[in-house]
Order: structure tokens, then sequence, then C-alpha cells
């Protein structure tokens, strides 16, 4: 599909060379045998092709058939008239941008004015000798030329254009592809486990978000929870962050380290996931939860956005300092323990939603997302969730996130 | 954003005026570039005037001190504002990069 | 003499940039629609026909112009003004100078394809 489209930028760059370095051609309309004849072969004689029409409408058939680079035109000619013709060529998108001369037997300046508004170029007077002749054609055939070229960019520059349009829209839907595959290892909602539920809203910023979540079973006891986010921008830190799913996949786990313990998780993402040469890097929190028992394990790695909003206590933010991914390849990461009781919540969640900004650039912030999640205690994990997307999109009076907005919700049955 | 660069007794210092995000990064990274060529074996970033640091600036920040460590030179910070402490503190910066709070802290007890 | 009063032979002979051949071609080709442009010019008059006999009078002072007759050309441009403006009274008689004066035409032509320019 490439190389047809250049082909054919070449092809008209090619043709336009042919006609720079050939003949003029001029189509002369008028319908006096004489006169006619008399323009003719001066025309030839100054060294041009010269066409012939006896009428308006054969005028425009030859000029549609020949593309001339320059009319002639007789003013005065039965059923189409010279001013009328140039109308009629100024109507066809094939011809309108042609250059036309219109002949005349006075030099009257109201004629002239109605010939121009009614689509003439220039005009040639019948009695015009063979010097102006000569230098109206001339300068004709010079201003034909430029629209020529003109035209020739034009064209070349709307292929490119729709050149640009079908690859940008084939990236488009290839992106589209890959976020499918990506958000398809999304975990499913609903209940995860005896007593556990999971809920979770994601809005990621472009096509493929960079910040991404899971949890999944890791034995018939244990859970496997994360939350990552990636810290450049764009589809390249977004492909990077597909990785590192790829990579914190219980399976690929299992093989690497038999466990889904944190704090070995984080100590083998911290080797293989360095910071790139931009200074690009991963933040992540992992988690295990022992269902039978309700203890919950988590380690981060400079990854502070995880809520614990217990049935009967106020909520706490799960964070302590730590090096996010890549920062130092030493980095021992540090677990956590904490036993979750019945009806508690555990909320995962990625900068992007508390990060929101009002129009006066003050972000929603963690507050106010605690603040949301404790007034909805009472409701259904999903709709409380949903209700800090509300929220936060009424703050920062739009739809859309800067920066791709996830909560993860996990709740654990009365 | 400004930097400038600035000769003292076995290192140099970089006074950054502004915020240290993704938008300017290009600046710094030159900035940084042209004190390595100089062969210096301790660059000091003054962050005194530095109102906000953002996940690129800090990437940066760290990118330069393992790149100075690879040439065992080393990297300090001096006098961070508040928020932009706190953010480093979060992310453990202070275990990677020392931070001072004034010229001859740095300079001593980096001159071992 | 009635030849050089009635065509200007240097003068047509230069607007076909002395290509005698083709003057006399173009000649041969004047001879035809002239006699044609006349008649119709005549038959719009007797109709009281005005726009037929602007274009037509229109037309025949085109031909005119390429074989440089310069009474002829006068007459003929009146005859299309009178046309234009409905001046039928008038332009009767100059449709008759125009019929005179294109028969002299026409007999200078004969003469010029039968024996030539004179050098």
């Amino acid at each position: 599909m490439n190389s047809n489209a250049l082909h054919h930028i070449g092809k008209a760059a090619d043709l336009s060379a042919w006609r720079e370095a050939s003949i003029a051609t001029i189509l002369l309309v008028d319908d006096e045998p004489v006169t006619r004849a008399g323009m003719a072969a001066r025309l030839t004689r100054l060294g041009y092709r010269v066409l012939e029409a006896e009428n308006g409408r054969e005028g425009l058939e030859v000029a549609r058939r020949e593309r001339p680079d320059l009319l002639i035109v007789d003013w005065v000619m039965p059923e189409m008239d010279g001013p009328t013709f140039c109308e009629a060529m100024r109507r066809d998108p094939l011809l309108k941008s042609s250059h036309i001369l219109l002949m005349t037997a006075h030099d009257q300046p109201a004629q002239i004015a109605e010939g121009l508004a009614r689509g003439a170029d220039d005009f040639l007077s019948k009695a015009a000798s063979k010097q102006e002749v000569t230098a109206r054609v001339l300068a004709g055939l010079r201003t034909s030329r430029l629209v020529r070229e003109l035209e020739t960019t034009g064209s070349q520059l709307e292929s490119s254009m729709r050149l640009l349009q079908t690859r940008q829209a084939e990236m488009e839907t290839d992106l589209q592809s890959a976020a499918n595959f990506v958000h398809s290892m999304l975990p499913a909602q609903g209940s995860l486990a005896q007593g556990i539920s999971l809920a979770w809203e994601y809005q990621p910023a472009l096509t493929l978000g960079g910040d991404l979540f899971g949890v999944a079973p890791i034995d018939a006891e244990h859970l496997g929870l994360y939350i990552l986010d990636a810290s450049g921008h764009g589809v390249a830190a977004a492909l990077r962050s597909a990785t590192l799913m790829t990579f914190l996949r219980v399976d690929n786990m299992l093989q690497l380290i038999g466990s889904y313990d944190p704090e070995k998780v984080l100590f083998e993402a911290n080797r293989r996931f360095p910071l790139s040469d931009e200074g690009d890097y991963f933040t992540l929190w992992v988690g295990q939860l022992h269902v039978p028992t309700r203890s919950l394990s988590y380690a981060s790695a400079g990854h502070h956005g995880v809520l614990l909003n217990p049935a009967e206590k106020p909520s706490r933010w799960l964070t302590r300092p730590s090096s996010p991914l890549g920062f130092n390849p030493a980095s021992v990461f540090a677990c956590d323990q904490l036993t979750l009781q019945p009806a508690d919540r555990l909320f995962l969640l990625s900068d992007g939603i508390y990060e929101a900004s009002s129009p006066t650039g003050e972000p929603w912030g963690r507050w106010r997302f605690q603040q949301a999640v404790e007034t909805q205690k009472r409701s259904p994990l999903s709709a409380t969730i949903s209700h800090c997307f509300t929220e936060a999109r009424r703050w920062q009076e739009q739809c859309e996130f800067l920066d791709d907005a996830a909560v993860v919700g996990l709740e654990l049955a009365v | 954003m400004e930097i400038k660069e600035r000769a003292v007794p076995h290192g140099t210092i970089l006074d950054v005026v502004g915020d240290l995000t993704y938008a300017n990064r290009a600046a710094f990274k030159a900035a940084v570039d042209n004190v390595k060529q100089t062969g210096c074996r301790h660059l000091i970033v003054n962050m005194e005037q530095v109102r906000f640091v953002d996940s690129a600036g800090l990437g940066l920040l760290v990118l330069v001190s393992q790149n100075f460590k690879q040439l065992q030179a080393q990297v300090s910070i001096l006098k961070p504002q508040s928020y932009v402490r706190e953010i480093m503190s979060l992310a453990n910066i202070p275990k990677m990069i020392p931070i001072y709070e004034s010229e001859e802290d740095a300079l001593i007890a980096r001159a071992a | 003499m009635e030849t050089t009063a009635a065509i200007n032979v240097s003068e047509a002979l230069r607007r076909a940039d002395g290509d005698q051949d083709f003057f006399l071609t173009l000649a041969g080709l004047f001879l035809e629609e002239s006699s044609k442009e006349a008649a119709a010019a005549r038959a719009a008059l007797e109709r009281q026909d005005r726009a037929e006999l602007a274009a037509a009078a229109h037309k025949l002072k085109g031909s005119v112009m390429e074989m440089c007759a310069p009474r002829l050309f006068e007459r003929t441009t009146r005859l299309e003004e009178l046309g234009r403006r409905g001046e039928f009274a008038e332009a009767s008689s100059v449709c008759a100078d125009v019929e005179a004066c294109l028969a002299e035409v026409h007999a200078a032509l004969r003469e010029l394809i039968a024996r030539g320019f004179p050098s």
C-alpha cells in the first residue's frame, strides 16, 4: 500500500516535468471561422500547440479532454458567450483553476470588470499586435504553470496526508488491540474467593494505560494482589507496564521464586526492571492475602496508593518510605503484615484519581478520597468506587483524567 | 527553569531555579552532561530554589546519581524545600543521594 | 488602385507575419464566410431582429479585421452599433454600404488570389 502511493506521487511529478519541457497547449474558442483561423495561425507561428472549438459547449469538452495550459475565448458567441463559458469553467472542479483570456473587440472598463467578475483571468484585444498577443499569452502561461505546480504540490500533500491518516488509523487499531489484550488480563469483578469480593473501575488516560493492577489466586488459600504505576508518559511507558504485568503473573512468579511473598516479588522485580535510559521507573505495591486467617502481608517499592478502610476504625494509608523499582539495585524491601476483619475494605489506587486537579490547579487529594470512601462505607463496594470517580470528575470539572485513574476495592464479607 | 554552574573546592554546584519536571528534563540533562565532561568528582545539586519535582524529575536525579557512581564520582543534594523533601523521602532518596543543609557540610562530608 | 483602397495589403500581410500563403488561404475562407454573415445581417434587418442583426454584424466585423479593410471595418462596426440600438432606418442604409464595401473587398481578394501580392 505504501509503495503504490509513493509511485503515484512519483508519476505526477514526472508528468509536470514533461509538461514543463514540452510545448504549451492553447485552446481557442471562437465561433467565427476567419478570426479563429487567423488567431490560431498566429499562435502556431509563436510555437504553441493550438486546439480549436467553435462554441462554448465544444470548448468545455475539449478542455476536459485535453486540459490545455491556456484558453483564449471570444466574448460574443451565440448560445454560450465568453463570460458564460468562464462561469461554466469555474464551476467544474477539474477545470476551475484554468487560465482564461477573454477576447474583446473593445476595451471598455465596464466590460473588463464584468469579464473579471464572471471568471476571466485577463483580456486580449482582437486588434492586438503580435507583441501584445505574445506578452499576454506568455504571462498567462506563466501563471498557468504556477497554478499547475501548486495543484501538483497540493495533490501530493493530499496523498501524503491520506497516507498518514491511514497509518495513524492502523496504529490506533493496533494500539486498541494491545489495550484489549492487556486489559483482558485485568481481574474479573465479583466474588473472588470464599467471603471476598472485588470491584474496580479503571480509566486510562490513553488507549493503553500505564498504570495496571492484578488480583489472582496463588493457591487454594492465598490471593496475590498488586498495583503498579509507570513514571513515564505515553505508549512507550504503557508497553513497559505491560511487560511488568506479565512478569508479575502468578505462574511466572511461582516459577521464578516459588512463592508470591511480597518482599521477594519486589526484590526480583527490582533486579529485572532498572531505570530506563530516560530515568523512567515503576512504583509497585504487592500484597498477599491468606484467606482463611485474613492475614495480609505486603511490601511497597515507592507506591503509596493503598488505603485500608476498616469497618469499625478510621481509614489509614499503608505507606512507608521505599525506593521505586530501579532506584537502588541493592534495595531490600520490608514486608509488613496486618489482619483484616470482616467487612473491612482495602483500596488500591493509582495517582491519577487523587491528582485530578480543579481548574484552579488544586488536586482532589488523598484526604478527599478518604472522605469519599468513608462516607460511602454502607454502600455496595462498586457503588463506593463509582462515587469516588464521580466526585473526582466533579472536582476537576471534566470527564477525562489526565493520568490513568484506577481504584481497586476488596471487601471481606461480614 | 534555569541552571547555573558554579565551581567550588573539589566539586561543582548546579544552582537550579524553577521546577524539575518532564518538561525541563532536557535542560537538566544538558547541564549535568556539561559537568560530567569536566571530570567533576562531586556534583552538588542546589535545590533551594526548586518548587516542584515530578516523577520524571525524581527519576532523572536518581539516574544522574547512578551514572556518577559508575564513574566513581558522587552526587549530593542541597537544601531541598519541604514539599520536595517529602516527596524525596517517600521515595527513599536520602538513602541513595545524601542531602545537606549547607555547602560546607556537603563538601566536608564528601571530601574523604 | 481600388485594390489598395479596399484592403491595406501591407498591414494585412504584416498581420499574417509575412506568410503570404497563409493569408491567401485565410482570404479564401473569408470569401465564403463573409457572404454568409452579410446575408444573415440583411435577413435580420428585414425581420427587424435587433439581436440577430447585431450578432451577424459583430461576426462579420471580426473576420473583416483579419483582412485589414478599414472602410468595410468602419461600416460593419456602425451596423453592429445601430443593430444593438434597434435603429433600423439608419441601419438599412449602412447595411447597403456594408454590402457595397464587401463587394469591393471580395474583388480585391480575388485579384490577390489570382495574381499574388504586389512586389
